[in-house]
């Protein structure tokens, strides 16, 4: 009997520690989605956590992805902004965000039914570390430090907010 | 009992994060030219919150532009408990080491030691990881270190944080 609660404790332990998909971490840490599936759905939220290499439930690989604000303290995205990502070979890649400030970068052409709607598809995978920039009406933010290897903006620009492992939400206009 | 009780601690401890402590010396590591000349090479190249800068994977480094010992210290200029708390996970990779050997070295360099991040440094005489180990070995003083720790400075300078 004792034997058998020990087990029930390790497996509880166990549990807590690898029992929830990126879908329900997401869910829990961010909310749920009021936008329906594709390019605009989950703003803010980190894409490549169901669409990057390892797990891809979303259907889509992303190299990078993200969600562009106006402001750091805007609720919405900013639809327009442009984003500009330069690689370690010097190539540049520029997509517009979408409706809901989203804009994702795949490798490969993109499907007809989803050009123009923030994602652009690359001829091949842009070698890291990348430096970006965002511009919009004439506005325009650049990163300070590079992303190494990251692709997801969010995993270090939360949509919660600055903190000490956050820069806040990406956004062009600095606040007044 | 003894083997439930240490596959209990195995459990609890993948589960719980690393705390690199404030107790402990820093040992023979110099704070001044860690500060001045080493620092912003990691800033740049490795502390990065995809990378290093991230609170529970080892060699936690604090930055500007990366991981905050605290929230309230976002887009404010490092602190000196961050570069303590710096210098105290470099000193504890591999106390003792030779500093040309150590994993701090190898580990970026390419033809060393495997590193997630990949090859930062392709040979030893490249001003960043010279800085750097010159740095280890003591000898920041000396004239080809202060030579290479000048054009490593060049070489990861970041612009500057927005007005």
């Amino acid at each position: 009997m004792r034997a058998a609660a020990r087990l029930a404790v390790s497996l509880l332990l166990v549990a807590g520690c690898i029992g929830t998909t990126p879908e329900e971490e997401l869910a829990d840490q961010q909310g749920g989605d009021r936008y329906e599936d594709g390019p605009i759905h989950r703003p803010g939220q980190r894409c490549l956590a169901c669409h990057g290499e390892d797990y891809t439930p979303g259907g889509q690989v992303f190299v990078v992805a993200g969600t562009v604000y106006r402001r750091a303290d805007d609720a919405d995205g900013l639809a327009g902004a442009e984003v500009e990502v330069t690689d370690d070979r010097g190539e540049v890649f520029s997509v517009q965000s979408n409706q809901t400030g989203n804009f994702m970068m795949s490798v490969g052409e993109v499907d007809a039914d989803r050009r123009g709607q923030g994602w652009i598809g690359l001829a091949r995978a842009p070698a890291f570390p990348l430096r970006v920039v965002v511009r919009y009406a004439g506005m325009e933010q650049s990163m300070r430090n590079v992303i190494h290897r990251e692709g997801a903006c969010a995993a270090c620009h939360d949509r919660a907010g600055k903190g000490a492992a956050s820069n806040g939400k990406v956004f062009v206009e600095e606040a007044p | 009992m003894r083997r439930w009780a240490a596959a209990f601690l195995a459990v609890a401890g993948a589960c719980g994060g690393v705390d690199a402590g404030t107790e402990q010396p820093v040992g023979e590591l110099e704070q001044d030219s860690y500060t001045r000349d080493v620092h912003p090479i990691l800033e740049a190249r490795c502390a990065t919150l995809d990378c290093h800068g991230v609170d529970d994977r080892p060699l936690r480094l604090y930055s500007e532009t990366g991981l905050r010992a605290r929230d309230d210290l976002r887009d404010q200029p490092i602190e000196r408990d961050e570069l303590v708390a710096n210098l105290r996970a470099i000193a504890a990779i591999e106390p003792g080491a030779i500093p040309i050997d150590s994993l701090f070295i190898r580990k970026p360099l390419a033809g060393g030691v495997f590193h997630e991040g990949g090859d930062l440094w392709a040979r030893l005489d490249e001003p960043q990881v010279a800085c750097v180990l010159a740095w280890l070995e003591g000898t920041s003083d000396e004239p080809a270190a202060a030579e290479a720790c000048a054009l490593a400075a060049d070489e990861v300078a970041l612009p500057p944080p927005t007005p």
